[in-house]
């Protein structure tokens, strides 16, 4: 199980407050969107909910939704996994839906988190989209806390409990989380993931050490940040397992955080490595698009057109991904309109 | 020997004539064109040529201004304090944009538009001089430019930035007052550029330095900030909440995220409640999104500045951020920050700093006098290609989105209905009328000229 860009729902630490509605001064075609007149007269006031087909049978639903978990290009098909996986709960003995499954599930509703967050525009957000994104961000949250109070009764004795539940919570303040939510959770989570690390880091393949080393280099100095530390943790993650990819990327990050780049190219380099049949393919394509942008950066396009080759060459095999085309919104972002071009399109 | 005398005479008279037409060409004279209260702005950019100067007297104008010439000027004329004023009525969106190369946009009162006030969009050698601005999403927005003076403008009310200069280079940001907007000043994505003399007050964030991901261009630096006023920027975010500038924070003197090679000095910086100076990286800012983009400011050189009172009254994030920790820092950083340094001055606390050196003040690097080059930047005219992606990206993504509904139709749902039919579309966009009860009237377009208009056409069904 693994939690990519958790390390960003640590925004908390950032300069992210969330205001109120546009006040009254504002008048731009931004505040007219969070009128209640437009959005009722845009159709914003949309009455959405999970429209997944009714399956009567257990079995069924048991392969279905361990079948459309798995499907994080389709944010609709992920979420009636699970609802269906809910669904398998409410229906069934505790005997028959273990502890394990549970914390599949929550484990699952933390990666449907960032299944959300890719979904949200890079800099401006509104219309349909995001009002779907947010709905199914809170209901996400509020029935994965629903499935953390009953799993707490476990906490003390199955320390997996705490882990996964604390990866859930750290994603859900990815978005739609207010400022002084989003710290009380991270300083919770440091405090759990310091114990975990200490206890048990090869617990869940060493999620808490990948999860922590993302912390301490999102973190500033004054919260507690520590990019060294940051460092030892992801090597030791990459020990424990040499294809998370994720821990490849924030220890690439450290070390450009340290200024040694020259080190971060010997682990970009070791990334571009790890075999593509390792990773989810959702996965593999959002990375070897993240990592190729890292390899340019660091003045490797021999690497970054590996990361592109691989990226295409599993687009192509699998069309239903997620491409992540880059295209403007409010005068930002797409291709240079002088030169047509994307930049080093990945 | 007739022939031949025959094709000596003809080919005399050809040179001749060439001779004549460029003599001619080279002949033609600046004209000075005159708009009057109830003739339309527009009308005049149509048939004014290179050189030429709009003169618009005082009245009000409620249009929109494209100009995709270069060299022309526009300049509204001032009659015992009365202004040429272009009002938007808060209906249309865009004041005067243009993507003409030594464009002048100078002396007009520009209020009630609901997206930019002022834009220029791919255009070198503009100069954009005391206007005031009053209102909009953006209040001045220069974008893709080279080598620019914006000089002597007075901005307020912008939703987000008051001057807002985006992927730009030797631009020159002096003597203008900006107050009660989300950011005062702004320089994102920008390299080599200058902030002067500016009289910043009461916005959320007086001043913001930042690398913003996703777009072209990928990096920022080499800005220098200094001889400027940066007073109580404490005023309330009222950036809709949907807009990237609700992230940012209020109380602050100058935000820098992202950029490299900055120097701030000799600036007085004071009753900024959050923090005189913040220093922030991108993954620090929830803005990691984009790879090639190195999130880390690096070489902030905080020189001598006049500091007083800042950072005691932090609201919002900084409140519950630093609040733990304490409150009254001039300078606030995340300490990932290398080759960064400031001044040792009285009264001035920091935190974050632990890794910064300390400056040494002979070593200024803000003494230029201009971040602009010295001889025009070399600039051709932009093809109808060109002129499409550049008014699309200015003009119709302020409401339309790829592949959602924004404050109009999405572009796919756009492309399926006129797929082929570029012409048709041009037209719509020319006149509009309303089709679907549930999407906001759309403002006619016709002032951005049939050209355009195909040539964005083109751009949407062939190549987005």
């Amino acid at each position: 199980m693994k939690f990519k860009k958790i390390g960003r729902g640590l925004v908390m630490m950032a300069v992210m407050a969330t205001p109120a509605l546009a006040q009254e001064k504002a008048q731009s075609i931004f505040a007219d969107m969070e009128s209640p007149e437009l959005r009722r007269m845009a159709g914003y006031q949309l009455d959405i909910s999970e429209f997944c087909a009714p399956i009567n049978n257990i079995d069924k639903k048991r392969e279905v939704y361990s079948e459309l978990k798995r499907y994080k290009w389709d944010r609709k098909a992920m979420g009636c996994a699970l609802q269906y996986g809910g669904e398998l709960i409410d229906e069934s003995f505790w005997s028959y839906f273990s502890v394990e499954d549970k914390l599949q599930l929550l484990g699952a509703r933390a990666e449907y988190f960032s299944v959300l967050e890719k979904l949200y525009n890079a800099h401006y957000q509104g219309g349909e989209l995001t009002d779907e994104l947010k709905w199914r961000w809170e209901n996400n949250r509020r029935t994965g806390n629903n499935l953390i109070e009953e799993l707490s009764v476990y906490s003390s004795v199955i320390g997996e409990v705490q882990l996964v539940s604390t990866a859930f919570n750290l994603a859900s303040t990815m978005r739609e989380t207010s400022t002084a939510e989003m710290i009380d959770i991270s300083a919770n989570a440091l405090q759990v993931l310091r114990e975990i690390v200490e206890d048990d880091p090869e617990m869940l393949n060493g999620l808490a050490i990948t999860m922590l080393g993302q912390m301490l280099i999102t973190l500033p100095e004054f919260s507690g940040g520590d990019p060294v530390r940051a460092i030892e943790l992801l090597r030791k993650g990459i020990e424990l397992d040499g294809n998370n990819l994720t821990a490849y990327r924030w220890i690439i990050e450290g070390f450009v955080v340290e200024r040694e780049d020259d080190i971060a190219r010997e682990f970009l380099q070791k990334a571009s490595e790890v075999p593509l049949e390792a990773i989810d393919p959702q996965d593999y394509a959002d990375f070897a698009k993240d990592l190729g942008g890292v390899a340019y950066r660091l003045g490797k396009p021999e690497i970054a057109e590996k990361f592109s080759r691989s990226r295409q060459a599993l687009l192509e095999q699998k069309p239903y991904l997620q491409k992540r085309k880059e295209v403007a919104s409010v005068g930002h972002g797409g291709e240079n309109p002088i030169t047509g071009e994307l930049h080093n399109e990945i | 020997m007739k022939s031949k005398t025959n094709k000596t005479l003809q080919m005399i008279f050809k040179i001749a004539t060439a001779l004549l037409i460029t003599s001619a060409s080279t002949l033609v004279v600046a004209k000075d064109i005159l708009v009057k209260p109830g003739q339309l702005i527009q009308d005049s950019v149509r048939l004014a040529e290179p050189g030429d100067r709009i003169l618009v007297e005082p009245g009000v104008y409620h249009e929109s201004i494209y100009i995709d010439k270069s060299k022309i000027t526009l300049k509204g004329l001032q009659v015992n304090g009365e202004y040429a004023i272009i009002d938007g009525k808060n209906k249309l969106n865009d004041g005067i944009i243009t993507s003409g190369h030594f464009s002048v946009i100078e002396g007009f009162k520009v209020r009630g538009y609901k997206g930019n006030a002022i834009m220029t969009q791919g255009a070198n050698n503009f100069k954009i001089l005391n206007n005031v601005v009053e209102g909009a999403f953006y209040g001045i927005f220069p974008q893709y430019g080279k080598n620019g003076l914006l000089k002597g403008n007075t901005i307020s009310g912008a939703e987000d930035a008051g001057i807002y200069v985006g992927m730009s280079d030797n631009i020159d940001v002096v003597e203008n007052v900006a107050f009660e907007n989300v950011m005062g000043l702004e320089f994102e994505n920008c390299r080599k550029a200058l902030m002067a003399d500016n009289n910043v007050y009461n916005n959320s964030t007086g001043i913001a330095l930042t690398l913003i991901p996703g777009l072209p261009v990928k990096d920022a630096k080499d800005l220098i900030i200094r001889d400027n006023i940066i007073r109580d920027n404490n005023h309330a975010n009222f950036a809709p909440s949907s807009s990237i500038a609700a992230q940012i924070p209020q109380g602050v003197g100058i935000l820098i995220v992202g950029p490299d090679n900055v120097t701030i000095e000799n600036n007085v910086i004071e009753d900024n409640h959050a923090a005189g100076v913040s220093v922030f990286d991108m993954l620090t800012f929830g803005l990691a999104r984009d790879a090639q983009v190195d999130p880390f400011s690096d070489n902030i050189w905080i020189m001598k500045n006049q500091w007083k009172n800042n950072g005691n009254k932090p609201v919002g994030l900084f409140a519950e951020f630093l609040g733990p920790i304490g409150s009254g820092f001039e300078l606030v950083a995340t300490g990932k920050e290398k080759g960064s340094c400031v001044l040792k001055q009285d009264n001035v606390d920091t935190i974050g700093t632990r890794r910064w050196g300390e400056c040494d003040a002979s070593q200024s690097k803000a003494n230029y006098a201009t971040a602009m080059l010295a001889e025009p930047v070399k600039s051709e005219e932009y093809s109808a290609e060109q002129k499409g992606r550049l008014t699309y990206l200015a003009v119709c993504t302020g409401c339309h989105a790829y592949n959602t509904v924004l404050h109009g139709p999405s572009i796919t749902s756009i492309k399926a209905i006129y797929a082929n039919k570029p012409e048709a579309l041009a037209s719509y966009v020319s006149e509009p009328i309303r089709k679907r009860h549930d999407f906001p009237e759309m403002p006619p377009q016709s002032y951005l000229g049939d050209e355009t208009l195909a040539a964005i056409s083109t751009y949407i069904l062939n190549d987005l």
